[in-house]
């Protein structure tokens, strides 16, 4: 039936996040002149989580990157599928870098509206602001919301990518003991529909749902 | 494209400062120019299209060169990247908002500058118009500069070093351009050449910009 | 030849007899040349000795343009192969591009001097070398301020191939201001066709620039080679990396 779309309907967003892949296929990665890691390999499937440990300075950003396709790997290749089979990272991959990504003269609502434009997605700003908490900060300026608003208003732009993989770095820094809580609920409702995660973390990370695998990168002497 | 254009401007309107410091600094190049002429108005009025251009180039050159800073260390940058948005959008979006919220203010001022150095209204109308041709590579060069910088801790210098030899040509066709207004009429000569330049730079810097914030993230 | 040369240890095999070559053909012609042009060619009627320094002066003001135009070649490849020889040899073409531009500004400020009675006169040609001058200033700056050295190369590649398109335009339009605003003093050499005494030194240390050119370029690409390989031997090893199931 290749070829054929049987359902025109829009996907909903567990159909999209059914079947998806990314491979890392002995990737190896310089920074400047430095060699950070050489041929790491991991395949992350739906329903996993792969942490990313280590040293500073050992690239755990750097994984992320290059998974988002935001940098370019030394060797190795990089590998993305989804239900169609072979796919490009721009389907499939949501990135939360350290920054929030928000705009500090913009409302929370207008903030997430545009990011609901920019991907072209008709969800309903404020049933997102509804799953992450927010729904008493919409007309707030970004820059009058705490450190955890600010990234529960980034979570629901991820959500709101509909993508099925989630990278995170560091989602926890600067979060009280309540903010932790929210994130963890929100990355388990994530994989609990079929989505899965790769997190780069310094510190222990607390308890998720779906099968967890943990990258550890340790540099030498 | 629109989406990108409609955010940046109403981001420009919230931030008056933004528009305003150009504006202020335009208006107080002049004003310290023209104490240093002490005022003559024979000297003012030999001066004054250099000196406006002068100003507005400097003027353009400081606004622009951080434009694509909060985008970047904020990550909004690397979040259109992953949206699927090309550079090229974003470096269209950045330099037609920066036309209207930044440029078109210090355009409005012309006339202020004008009378500071006493001249009369055809040659205003004369300095109006070659910043309009004009503005679109002196911004073209300034966004370029910006994009090769992004994420440069100190830049100050770099960044007119990179732009000022390629605005000499816009200098001379703008000023030749003022100075047979009068004679030769809108058409004339330097004005045409003007307006061909403000297309070229766009037409090389647009997609050259966005090679440079390709760069910026590898 | 380009694409033979393109790999390191080939390139180093090829300097080891190329690099002497050039700088014998460098030392015989410039010898040469300044031999047929202070002592053999006769004084010009109009500038009289002074012509003399043309013969260093006309060469370099056309390595600067030769010179930018390897730099372009260089800039592209690197660009779109990302290559790294390329790389080596754009920063190679810089550096000696803006010391010949800045040869030919010195020598035509002296000879400036002579004709026209100033060290420094708004004359269309050497006002576009001396904005030629600032171009690959700024190519060396933009070099020297990105700390990512791959970086640094890549944006410096793209600002030299906008320089490459904005040359002509900027020598257009300083030529056409030149005619507006004043007429040039100093007669054009050249433009008669020369005598045979005096392009003969001419050629000459053209042809000697050319391979102080080669010269130092192929030992600055080879310096390059051996540096990039010392810090690849020097180099901290990568992180280890360990993956495991994680029962948090």
């Amino acid at each position: 039936m290749a070829g054929v779309r049987w359902n025109t309907a829009p996907m909903s967003i567990a159909g999209k996040y059914q079947q998806h892949g990314l491979h890392f296929r002995d990737v190896s990665y310089r920074r400047g002149e430095k060699l950070l890691f050489a041929d790491l390999s991991f395949s992350l499937l739906p329903g996993e989580v792969y942490l990313i440990q280590g040293d500073n300075g050992a690239g755990k950003t750097s994984v992320l990157r290059l998974a988002a396709g935001l940098t370019r790997a030394e060797s190795g290749a990089l590998l993305y599928e989804n239900y169609n089979g072979a796919a490009d990272a721009g389907s499939l991959i949501a990135y939360q870098g350290h920054g929030n990504a928000l705009e500090p003269s913009m409302t929370a609502q207008e903030d997430l509206s545009f990011w609901l434009e920019i991907y072209d997605h008709d969800t309903d700003p404020d049933d997102l602001m509804d799953h992450v908490g927010l729904n008493d900060q919409k007309h707030v300026k970004t820059s009058a919301l705490s450190a955890g608003q600010k990234r529960r208003l980034a979570f629901a732009r991820l959500k709101a990518s509909e993508r099925p993989i989630w990278l995170l770095d560091e989602p926890m820094a600067a979060l009280d003991k309540a903010g932790k809580e929210l994130t963890a609920q929100l990355i388990n409702s994530h994989i609990d529909i079929g989505g899965s995660a790769i997190i780069a973390t310094h510190s222990r990370f607390p308890a998720t749902t779906g099968k967890r695998k943990r990258i550890v990168l340790e540099t030498g002497p | 494209m629109t989406v990108l254009l409609r955010r940046e401007l109403k981001i420009g309107l919230r931030n008056p400062r933004i528009w305003l410091s150009g504006l202020l600094f335009f208006l107080l190049f002049l004003t310290v120019l023209a104490i240093g002429l002490n005022g003559e108005a024979e000297k003012l009025q030999v001066m004054a299209a250099p000196a406006i251009w002068l100003a507005l180039l400097f003027c353009l050159l400081l606004t622009f060169e951080n434009i694509f800073e909060a985008d970047i260390r904020s990550g909004v940058f690397e979040q259109l990247h992953l949206s699927n948005v090309s550079n090229i959008e974003v470096v269209s979006a950045k330099i037609i908002s920066g036309f209207i919220v930044t440029t078109l203010p210090i355009l409005l001022a012309i006339p202020v500058g004008g009378i500071f150095y006493q001249l009369p209204a055809s040659a205003i109308s004369a300095l109006m118009l070659s910043a309009l041709f004009g503005a679109p590579a002196l911004i073209a060069y300034s966004v370029f500069a910006a994009s090769i910088l992004a994420g440069q801790r100190q830049t100050g210098f770099i960044g007119i070093l990179i732009t000022l030899p390629f605005l000499i040509p816009v200098i001379i066709f703008a000023l030749a351009g003022v100075e047979s207004y009068a004679t030769e009429g809108i058409w004339n000569p330097g004005f045409r050449a003007l307006l061909g330049l403000s297309m070229t730079a766009l037409a090389i810097c647009i997609p050259a910009s966005a090679a440079a914030l390709k760069t910026y993230l590898d | 030849m380009i694409n033979y040369l393109a790999n390191p240890q080939r390139f180093l095999n090829f300097a080891r007899f190329a690099s002497p070559i050039f700088m014998c053909l460098f030392f015989g012609a410039f010898i040469f040349g300044l031999w047929q042009g202070l002592i053999i060619s006769p004084a010009d009627v109009k500038h009289g000795e002074a012509v003399r320094i043309m013969y260093v002066h006309v060469p370099a003001a056309y390595m600067s343009m030769f010179c930018y135009m390897a730099l372009f070649v260089a800039s592209f490849v690197s660009f779109v192969w990302r290559h790294n020889l390329a790389d080596y040899g754009a920063m190679a073409f810089a550096r000696i591009g803006a010391v010949f531009t800045a040869l030919c500004l010195l020598t035509g400020s002296v000879w400036g001097k002579t004709g026209w009675g100033t060290w420094w006169e708004w004359d269309g040609r050497m006002t576009s070398v001396l904005v030629l001058f600032f171009i690959y200033l700024a190519y060396l700056f933009i070099r020297q301020v990105i700390d990512d050295r791959r970086k640094a190369s890549r944006f410096a590649a793209i600002f030299a191939m906008v320089g490459v398109i904005n040359i002509p335009i900027i020598k257009f339009s300083v030529d056409w201001w030149n005619s507006l605003h004043q007429t040039a003093t100093i007669s054009k050499i050249g433009s008669s066709g020369l005598e045979t005494p005096m392009l003969i030194p001419l050629l000459s240390i053209i042809v000697s620039y050319m391979a102080l050119f080669a010269w130092l370029s192929v030992e600055q690409v080879k310096t390059d080679i051996h540096t990039a390989r010392l810090s690849r031997k020097t180099e901290k090893p990568a992180a280890t990396i360990t993956i495991e199931d994680d029962h948090a």
